[in-house]
């Protein structure tokens, strides 16, 4: 119960800073003025709408994951608000937890919106172009609906990460960063699958090997950009992604509690 | 001690974190790799087509461990499904999760793994891990953006001229997006008409159609059930640019076999025609007018004269060679652009000429 009210406190908090409201509003304007790029691609406008659409909401999506949660709580220790709720007789990880979810709130209200006009734009854009046999009229919701999903995935993972990192800080700018590195590392480990398979070193293969399998692995999610194109070759069902998105952000939120757990306020 | 019980839990809880973990991370790059092998499996079975119709121009480059592993992947295909080869994308993929296949993706990721795989798009993936296998990691998850945006650059040169430069960019945006189906057929298209337009030499021109061929080629590669890719094979090089009917109506005919733009169909009977494949013809287009009742005026034209062809072909059968002269004439004469009618009337007078002298 604490958790939540803690949860909707950090969402409440969140939903009204500036920083935020900017990135929501940049990425609807760029979302919105994918239309005008299909004046530039004929016979891909479609392609281009759900190209452009998809990697703004990714790329804002994880700017507002990396500094909602990594803003959170040095943002409570900058303010000092945090003494006045970890001496209250509430577990640490309540208070992470909360935290937590608050900043899924967060996350999934920005999703939902920049994914509502998507939507909208790719309607739109379907319709008009839509060719004279009548071939796709407009990509299904269900499949942008898994897309999303995916895109969600990886900034649960990713703002569990934040979390973690953010409790070892004083200020936001840790965080962010670490935020931000993390999410460029995550998209490079298959450079660690490569290099395992390539490697010289029986032993050495089997170390990267280990390296590659515990790292966050952010390509996973890539399918997103296959199914929104309708590609026929797409692994069957997201559940094996959702089970390692589920469990990446628990081993996160793990780490952040044993950072915090004994920290000096 | 109760600091050194309480670091060895975390440890522990930890681990039960990573495993876990870790064995997901497994079961998600078996379901990347699956895909992969599906796809060679499909490439593999156009491929072996193709050789059998003798439409691949060369002889069979593939390695012979490929060749012999699919050779076993047909056979154990076969053996759980009688048509396995036209099967849909998700009933093969519950095919080769049955344990009979597990040995055959084994081999195939060890092939992968040491190169000899060529009819799949793993390039990216498996065998380049120098220059191709990291550029989706250089760009971060926004490799179709970044192609997207190459894209536009490669448009900007064609106005401005710049072809030299066409190529490089069309082959980084595939690399970068290798299901970048309209990348392949403009580009393609690029080169069979506009850049060899450019060219006066017939051999230049050739050599760029060529070129064009061979980026549709790497295009089916990675979208083996493309049925645009199929259609701008078919009709544009083959059809169009080289005027062999044959290849045309091969690739047009396997781009029916997936969902495809009624364009498609039409080209594939008109290639059927000129191959003298009236009856076969005949049968496409009416399928066509049974599928787009809504298109009758295009079937007008095209379907009576493909009747009077029929007719002349089996009078010519029952040796009524004059009146079958007399209808290949009507149809010369009717319809200026047909390149068949031409050619058989020509044949039918030599014969009808060799027949006279020889009485």
């Amino acid at each position: 119960m604490n958790a939540i009210v803690i949860g909707l406190n950090a969402y409440r908090e969140s939903i009204r800073r500036k920083t935020l409201i900017a990135f929501l509003l940049f990425a609807m304007l760029v979302i919105a003025s994918s239309t005008f790029l299909t004046v530039l691609s004929p016979g891909e406008e479609v392609k281009m709408v759900k190209d452009v659409c998809l990697s703004c909401i990714s790329f804002f999506g994880m700017l507002i994951a990396v500094f909602t949660a990594g803003a959170l709580i040095p943002g409570e220790m900058e303010n000092r608000t945090i003494h006045t709720i970890v001496s209250k007789p509430m577990k640490r990880v309540t208070y992470l937890i909360g935290k937590y979810f608050g900043a899924q709130l967060t996350i999934l209200l920005n999703l939902a919106l920049m994914s509502a006009l998507f939507i909208v734009i790719l309607f739109l854009q379907s319709r008009r172009y839509i060719d004279e046999s009548g071939v796709s009229v407009s990509t299904p919701l269900i499949v942008i609906g898994k897309a999303m999903l995916l895109v969600y995935f990886e900034l649960l993972v990713l703002s569990a990460l934040a979390i973690a990192v953010s409790t070892m800080s004083t200020s936001a700018t840790l965080p962010v960063i670490g935020g931000i590195f993390i999410y460029i590392v995550g998209h490079s480990v298959d450079y660690l699958k490569n290099l395992s398979e390539h490697v010289g070193s029986g032993l050495m293969a089997w170390v990267i090997r280990q390296f590659y399998l515990i790292l966050p692995n952010f390509s996973n999610f890539y399918l997103r950009n296959q199914l929104v194109h309708d590609d026929p070759y797409v692994p069957q069902g997201i559940a094996r992604l959702f089970i390692y998105a589920l469990l990446y952000a628990g081993f996160g939120l793990l780490i952040a509690y044993l950072l915090f757990r004994k920290r000096d306020m | 001690m109760r600091v050194q019980r309480e670091k060895i839990v975390f440890g522990a809880i930890i681990i039960a974190f990573l495993v876990p973990i870790s064995i997901v991370q497994v079961g998600i790059d078996r379901d990347e790799g699956e895909v992969v092998f599906l796809k060679w499996i499909d490439n593999q079975q156009a491929y072996q087509n193709r050789l059998l119709q003798k439409i691949v121009e060369t002889n069979d480059d593939r390695n012979p461990e490929e060749v012999a592993l699919f050779a076993r992947v047909e056979s154990a295909g076969l053996s759980l499904a009688a048509d396995f080869d036209g099967l849909s994308v998700q009933d093969k993929w519950r095919i080769i999760h049955n344990p009979d296949f597990e040995p055959l993706y084994e081999r195939f990721l060890q092939l992968a793994r040491e190169s000899k795989v060529t009819l799949t798009e793993g390039l990216i993936e498996w065998s380049n891990p120098d220059v191709s296998a990291n550029v989706g990691a250089l760009v971060l998850g926004f490799r179709k953006l970044a192609a997207d945006m190459l894209w536009l650059k490669f448009d900007q040169y064609w106005h401005t001229g710049l072809y030299q430069r066409m190529l490089p960019i069309m082959e980084t945006v595939v690399l970068l997006d290798p299901h970048f189906i309209e990348a392949y057929a403009l580009g393609a298209w690029h080169f069979a008409y506009n850049v060899t337009a450019v060219f006066p030499s017939a051999e230049e021109k050739q050599k760029y159609i060529q070129v064009g061929i061979r980026f549709l080629e790497e295009g089916l590669k990675s979208n083996p059930r493309s049925s645009k890719l199929y259609g701008e094979m078919g009709y544009t090089m083959y059809f169009r640019k080289r005027r062999d009917w044959e290849k045309a109506a091969y690739y047009l005919g396997e781009g029916t076999k997936y969902e495809h733009e009624g364009w498609i169909e039409r080209a594939y009977a008109l290639a059927l025609e000129r191959m003298g494949e009236e009856e076969k013809a005949l049968a496409v287009r009416e399928q066509f007018l049974r599928n787009y009742p809504d298109r009758e005026r295009l079937q007008h034209y095209a379907i009576p004269r493909l009747k009077k062809k029929l007719k002349a072909r089996n009078l010519e059968e029952d040796g009524e060679l004059e009146e079958a002269l007399r209808i290949w004439r009507f149809l010369e004469q009717d319809d200026r652009g047909d390149v068949v009618a031409p050619i058989e009337v020509m044949r039918l007078e030599k014969i009808l000429k060799e027949r006279e002298t020889a009485s």
